[in-house]
């Protein structure tokens, strides 16, 4: 638990502010032999069968939903849908929250590779002034989106609650979330050389 | 047939056995001429004092004695030869044997008292010729038997009970010899092809002080009630080994006189099983054990006072533990696991156990402390899973400290004989320093450190690859040194039924752990790192399930000095890092079976439906381990004081401070966030807490598609090569995070997030490890 927290915590702090993206020279990848590291395959996902609050309904209608169940179908679908991670944030003492409300996908890849670098020479001359170790995370060529999708929202309350319901069935007609555009990807995307991540 | 004057029975009969005149009646069922037939009764005899003395110094047991359990019962020896070979069977009376002290001369505390009830008999049948077959004897076909025994031992008034304890011993090809050893004679038993049974029906504690009615010590038979949890046991234990190779005892210990035992002894097709509801069982267990200079046993004396000793040079034990069950017998199967231990001195870092009487100083005058230091080199680890093998390598360890084991009682119920309340008797504060209700290890500056190189996958001469940072998750380090001080207290009996139940404090200090690092040393290090962990009314239990700890009201503060990156002392640092944490229900629970079938890079319960959504299906088997942890965080009650950042210790919380002037703690800035906790989101009962935040693990060895990234288009790599896979889940209801608060030195706290709720998380990673390429 503590690494883990840790680890995302690194994550991150580290990745926004202090992440470059580096182009691998032919020499440096002939060197991608070592033992201390990590190659990883295989895939990272959000709520690929749904998420563990809310279970699937029969039907896309809120009013026949019990407390427990959520469709985070399209306005409009037929089908009924799991829902993906809900994360709100108020940042006003007592504000409005802002909402990422179903963000779900699958991202699989082949060849993410981690290790410990030291520095100091290349990169035009700037490695030997830099002389220092480094995370790197080799970038797997090709990582595939599928399923993908987060909505961008507004809410009156952090946590989500079916406003058609009564609060005595467990819901809250007072509840209001407007959400102001969403997204879906699939595909997949080329992603070339290394991350590497440092403390400065 | 041949009849052997009484002067060889004295001989061959233990000390336990008085010369008794036989009686006319007795001497009437002497039949003639086919050996000796001896009963005996009575039997009982004492000694005030027992010494054992060794280059000065004296172990001495006072105060023994043994009778037999029942008056007037009689044991039975007869004296034969048959096929020209010596044959003595024993069938002995129940007995007691009790020892009121086991002391070092010179010390005014002692290790505490003993007694045993137990049944002996055997059967020895000796002829002449060793196993050279010349000089020896024949020790083949004998057996040994304990049975119905049951152990006291007494520790300042408070019992550990061994109960239902048995050991029988088959000698099958076995041989003694004296031989030639490195430093003289030596006793050498070649064991052949001998086999040793023992079952442990309970172990448990009494700790209602004394006994029942003073002076009139307890039996199995009239057991001591008075403690609620006597009946209560730690579990049961069965073991059936075979075992060859040989053991050799000569003279001559570590220094000067002593005892020197060298075991070469081989173990093969054998079974270890621990009880409780569920199994602990290794179906097949083999391996070795061999010290080439041998174990050596001696007194000594140093400023602390008079010790014995046992200390080896040189160590090896490896096992296979093969059809390893953890749970429920019928389905739960890990595959094998492998140990290869290489205990070895290296200049200062050496192996030994010095054992000086009485523990915690807090624990009256009787008990046991030990000095430990242990060095093991080039060792390893290796989980085999439907027939792949991974091999975590280059395990290395070596450290110091002091260990003392006592049976102690707390004060919590009142103030009682050989309780210690402590001067903070407050049992649910971090700074509490009495005693718990149990069997308490202490920890008093245990310095130590372990390492692994990387994991070899596939065979053990494979490449060395990393993977061991994906065990991260459950706070195993590639490489961790430390300062450890606590107590761990046990109580028998688990959550249900047997298993044991915990109290726990420990101060980690000092120390450096590694969340990845490369062969030279450099990764990414929790540098400079102080870690304080209270645990109360945990409990350990082997279910259906698999082992289920469950961790009671935990609390604890993990205070990062410095995230490096780098070397773990020079590296450039990120800041501090301080995490809090304030947990109640929470648990980790092993069982057997690993990831299974799934779905890689799609969805789908089936081949065909995944691999329809774009996916790809691997199958990796029955077998393998899971790994399930339950964090249940709960909110801090005591408020969120504006303007400040709260330092109540129960609580959830997480600093990242860094640009502090001079390294000192709080002159920098600081990122706060701030009592976190975990919810069930139930609208009909705001308060409940109980699914928490949960991480799932599933451990297999398989293979995966790989591509090589060397090559243009990174061609996929052929046959598919194995890899270390983890399959890990974290899954939330609810997670909330009341504030995040951002600290400057000289501005003081404000708050910049009045709120954060994340829900219905089911997140997975789904990754196997295999070297770069």
């Amino acid at each position: 638990m503590t690494s883990r927290l840790l680890a995302l915590c690194v994550m991150l702090l580290s990745l926004p502010a202090l992440a470059e993206m580096q182009a691998l020279d032919d020499e440096t990848l002939s060197q991608l032999n070592g033992q201390g590291g990590v190659y990883l395959s295989g895939e990272f996902s959000i709520n690929k069968d749904g998420g563990v609050l809310w279970s699937l309904p029969l039907n896309n209608d809120p009013a026949t939903w019990s407390a427990d169940q959520r469709s985070c179908a399209t306005p409009g679908a037929s089908a009924v849908e799991h829902c993906g991670l809900r994360i709100a944030v108020r940042s006003e003492a007592d504000g409005g929250w802002y909402v990422l409300d179903n963000m779900k996908g699958i991202f699989s890849f082949e060849g993410l590779t981690l290790r410990t670098r030291t520095i100091n020479d290349g990169f035009g001359g700037d490695g030997a002034n830099f002389n220092q170790d480094v995370l790197e995370f080799g970038l797997p060529s090709e990582v595939k989106f599928k399923d993908g999708s987060f909505a961008f929202g507004v809410a009156n309350q952090g946590g989500w609650q079916n406003s058609s319901l009564s609060q005595a069935n467990g819901g809250n007609p007072a509840y209001q979330q407007t959400n102001i555009f969403s997204a879906k990807i699939d595909g997949s995307i080329r992603m070339q050389g290394n991350v590497l991540i440092f403390p400065k | 047939m041949a009849r052997y004057p009484l002067l060889l029975l004295a001989l061959l009969s233990p000390l336990a056995q008085a010369m008794q005149a036989l009686d006319d009646q007795s001497l009437s069922a002497v039949s003639g001429r086919d050996g000796i037939s001896l009963q005996t009764t009575g039997g009982a005899w004492s000694a005030s004092s027992i010494d054992y003395g060794q280059d000065g110094q004296t172990l001495s047991l006072k105060g023994v004695s043994s009778q037999n359990q029942l008056l007037g019962s009689s044991s039975t020896t007869t004296i034969d030869v048959q096929d020209g070979r010596l044959h003595v069977q024993h069938s002995g009376a129940a007995q007691m044997l009790a020892i009121d002290n086991i002391e070092l001369a010179g010390s005014n505390k002692s290790f505490g008292a003993f007694r045993a009830f137990y049944t002996l008999g055997g059967s020895l049948k000796l002829s002449g010729g060793g196993a050279s077959g010349v000089s020896g004897f024949s020790v083949d076909d004998s057996q040994l038997s304990l049975s119905a025994a049951t152990f006291y031992y007494r520790d300042n008034g408070f019992d550990l009970i061994v109960q239902g304890l048995s050991f029988d011993t088959y000698l099958n090809n076995a041989y003694v010899d004296i031989v030639s050893g490195g430093s003289g004679q030596e006793v050498k038993l070649d064991l052949g092809s001998s086999r040793f049974v023992a079952s442990i029906a309970g172990i448990g504690l009494d700790l209602a002080h004394g006994d029942p009615i003073p002076g009139v010590p307890v039996t199995p038979g009239a057991p001591d009630l008075r403690d609620a949890n006597a009946g209560r046991s730690f579990g049961q234990l069965h073991m059936d080994l075979n075992l060859g190779g040989s053991l050799s005892i000569g003279s001559g210990g570590a220094s000067g006189e002593g005892l020197r035992i060298k075991p070469n002894i081989s173990i093969s097709n054998s079974l270890f099983q621990y009880q409780d509801e569920g199994v602990l069982r290794a179906e097949n267990f083999a391996g070795s054990l061999i010290s080439n200079s041998g174990i050596t046993l001696d007194l000594a004396q140093d400023g602390q006072g008079s010790y014995a000793q046992l200390a080896f040079s040189d160590l090896k034990f490896n096992a296979t533990l093969g059809g390893l069950i953890m749970g429920n017998p019928s389905n739960q199967k890990l595959g094998s696991l492998a140990v290869d231990l290489n205990f070895l001195d290296q200049g200062a870092r050496q192996n030994w156990v010095k054992l000086r009487p009485g523990g915690d100083s807090n624990s009256g005058l009787k008990g046991i402390s030990a000095d430990a230091s242990w060095n093991m080199v080039d060792s390893s680890l290796a989980l085999t899973d439907n027939g792949n093998s991974m091999w975590f390598s280059g395990l290395r360890t070596h450290g110091s400290g002091q260990f003392t084991l006592d049976i102690t009682k707390s004060c919590a119920a009142g103030v009682s004989a050989g309780c210690y309340a402590g001067s903070n008797s407050d049992l649910n504060s971090g700074g509490y320093n009495g005693h718990f209700d149990g069997l308490r290890l202490g920890l008093n500056n245990v310095v130590g450190s372990y390492s692994f190189d990387g994991l070899r996958v596939g065979s053990a001469d494979a490449p060395l690859q990393g993977g061991t940072e994906l065990l991260v998750l459950m706070e195993i380090f590639p490489a961790y040194d430390f300062t450890l001080n606590g107590q761990i207290t046990l109580q028998p009996g688990g959550f249900s039924g047997d298993g044991l139940r915990y109290n726990a404090d420990f101060y980690i200090s000092e120390a450096n752990a590694a969340v990845t690092v490369d062969e030279n040393g450099r990764g990414l290090w929790l540098a400079g790192s102080s870690y304080e962990m209270h645990y109360r009314d945990g409990s350990l239990d082997v279910s259906n399930n698999g082992v289920e700890l469950r961790k009671g009201t935990y609390w604890s503060k993990l205070d990062v000095g410095d995230l490096r990156w780098g070397d773990r002392h020079t590296g450039t640092s990120l800041g501090r890092l301080v995490l809090k944490r304030f947990e109640q229900g929470s648990t980790l629970a092993l069982s057997s079976g690993g990831a299974g079938a799934l779905c890689v890079g799609g969805s789908g319960s089936s081949s065909a439906a995944c691999v329809a959504s774009g996916g790809r299906w691997e199958d990796r088997g029955d077998e393998g381990l899971s790994v399930k942890l339950k964090n249940v965080f709960v909110r801090d009650g005591s408020g969120n004081p504006a303007n400040a950042v709260s330092s109540n210790d129960k609580r959830n919380q997480i600093i990242l401070e860094t640009d502090r002037v001079g390294g000192v703690n709080g002159t920098g800035s600081q990122l706060v966030v701030d009592n976190f906790h975990t919810s069930d989101a139930n609208p009909g009962n705001p308060a409940a807490n109980s699914y928490g935040f949960n991480v799932d693990l599933n451990l297999d060895v398989a293979p995966t598609r790989v591509c090589d990234k060397s090559a243009a288009g990174c061609p996929v790599v052929s046959p598919d090569p194995l890899g270390f896979a983890v399959n890990a889940r974290v899954h939330f209801k609810e997670m909330n995070i009341d504030r995040v608060q951002h600290v400057h030195p000289t501005g003081g706290a404000v708050t910049s997030m009045y709120g954060v709720k994340l829900q219905n998380a089911d997140i997975r990673a789904n990754l196997t490890a295999t070297p770069i390429n």
